[in-house]
């Protein structure tokens, strides 16, 4: 493994977020209390998500305008890490909602139907399922390559007005700032909490990056031999 | 065929489009398998929901009407590229990607409209009419048909391009699409209450939007798939 700075910075990062996390003072929130911490580990990975996605868009686009193979590689391993963060961010707020809106206390993972940012937010992962389907089902390679980016380049501005847009245009969302103001409103009154938000975002985004790197390098090493 | 060469040399862009949908429509027209085997295909989901339910609620009424938009306009939007994908070398040498994106998107909008007209009538009819905002079930067929069928335009050129079944198409499409549904299907359970035409001005106002951005994404991402 070849130690780069950055490296070395995700994983402070990671076991920052991990620890400090855990252990530091968060205001006591009315049917929030300390499921409040999930700020550091489910809305960040909506945000590392977006971040890989954004990163996996901007190679496509650059392959569309280049037709070079390795832009191909990189949007394919970065729309894989960004599915990756995806799942979490579906499984971590699934076990949150069991806590916090607690509508079903005998399921460890729980669905609402009723809560438009978790179908947008599943919709999106589906995205990438089906971008992994068509890059299976095309053998030419060239041909794989452009069609993908093209479906990743509507897939993305689709999810992005999908998770950005509707779920501000109806209110039934009983995710905590929702409902009349979007944001983090809720968590403003804390600096605390962003000291450790911010550098999860950073973090996450970090490792979804060298899971993408190591990807590109495999795919790289598979072509090879 | 050759004619068709010699008129496309000599006109500017729009009569081209305009000459495009209507070579489009007088295959259609003669034919008729693509119309036709979606309205028998309406036509038996309702026979079959008239006989299974003794009395269908709204909710069920909104469910079904949209699941039957869904695959009715994927069978029809999903073949749209059947011709050219046939004779691709043809179309490619002689029209523009651009002219080609237009004129399908203008087919498949009207296509999936007058669909949902057809199967608003066929569901009136046979499995009754609770709708009491008119207005609301109206600008949401219109704005919700026209995005199905926009959505479904350059998933289908890709299929088309790939190796030519529908499957590929729905698997391609439908996760982009659920959202839409969402939305649509909202709508459509707010025009069986009496919330008035106004109150919903936000969710038209987004969904036109969406159907604006599909067009122009369509548009650019086109001729990346009309080439070899």
């Amino acid at each position: 493994m070849k130690w780069t700075w950055w490296k070395v910075l995700t994983i402070i990062l990671v076991l920052y977020t991990v620890s400090v996390g855990l252990l530091i003072e968060v205001p006591r929130q009315p049917v929030l209390n300390e499921t409040i911490r999930n700020l550091f580990y489910h809305v960040t990975m909506w945000f590392s998500m977006f971040i890989l996605a954004t990163a996996s868009l901007v190679q496509s686009i650059t392959y569309l305008s280049k037709e070079r193979k390795e832009n191909d590689v990189k949007a394919n391993a970065f729309a894989g890490s960004a599915m990756l963060f995806g799942l979490l961010g579906l499984v971590t707020g699934m076990v949150w909602v069991n806590y916090t809106w607690n509508l079903n206390p005998n399921k460890i993972l729980l669905w609402v139907k009723e809560d438009i940012k978790l179908n947008t937010a599943a919709m999106g992962t589906l995205v990438y399922v089906v971008y992994f389907i068509l890059r299976g089902a095309i053998d030419d390679e060239r041909k794989r390559a452009r069609f993908s980016a093209v479906y990743n380049i509507f897939a993305f501005v689709m999810l992005m007005l999908f998770t950005m847009v509707i779920p501000r245009m109806s209110s039934a969302s009983l995710h905590p700032g929702n409902a009349g103001n979007p944001g983090f409103n809720i968590y403003d009154v804390s600096r605390n909490m962003r000291m450790v938000f911010y550098p999860a975002i950073i973090g996450w985004s970090l490792l979804g990056y060298w899971l993408a790197t190591l990807r590109v390098r495999y795919t790289h090493l598979k072509t090879k031999f | 065929m050759y004619a068709q060469l010699a008129y496309f040399c000599t006109v500017n862009s729009l009569q081209q489009v305009v000459a495009y949908i209507k070579r489009d429509l007088s295959l259609e027209w003669r034919q008729k398998s693509i119309i036709g085997s979606s309205i028998i295909y309406l036509i038996s989901v309702v026979f079959i929901s008239l006989h299974a339910f003794e009395s269908v609620e709204p909710d069920v009424w909104n469910a079904l009407f949209w699941i039957v938009m869904v695959f009715s306009v994927l069978t029809v939007v999903g073949r749209s590229f059947q011709y050219e994908a046939n004779y691709f070398a043809y179309h490619y040498h002689t029209v523009k990607p651009e002219i080609v994106a237009t004129s399908k998107l203008i087919t498949n909008a009207f296509y999936s409209i007058a669909l949902a007209i057809i199967a608003y009538i066929i569901f009136s009819i046979f499995l009754g009419n609770q709708i009491m905002q008119q207005s609301t079930m109206f600008m949401s067929l219109i704005l919700g048909a026209s995005g199905l069928g926009l959505t479904f335009t350059l998933t289908s050129a890709m299929s088309a391009r790939v190796n030519g079944n529908l499957v590929l198409t729905s698997v391609l499409s439908l996760p982009i699409l659920l959202p839409l549904i969402i939305v649509i299907v909202r709508l459509t359970e707010r025009s069986f209450t009496s919330a008035s035409f106004f109150e919903n001005g936000k969710l038209f106002i987004g969904l036109f939007l969406l159907n604006i951005i599909i067009i122009i994404i369509t548009y650019v991402l086109f001729p990346y798939l009309w080439r070899d």
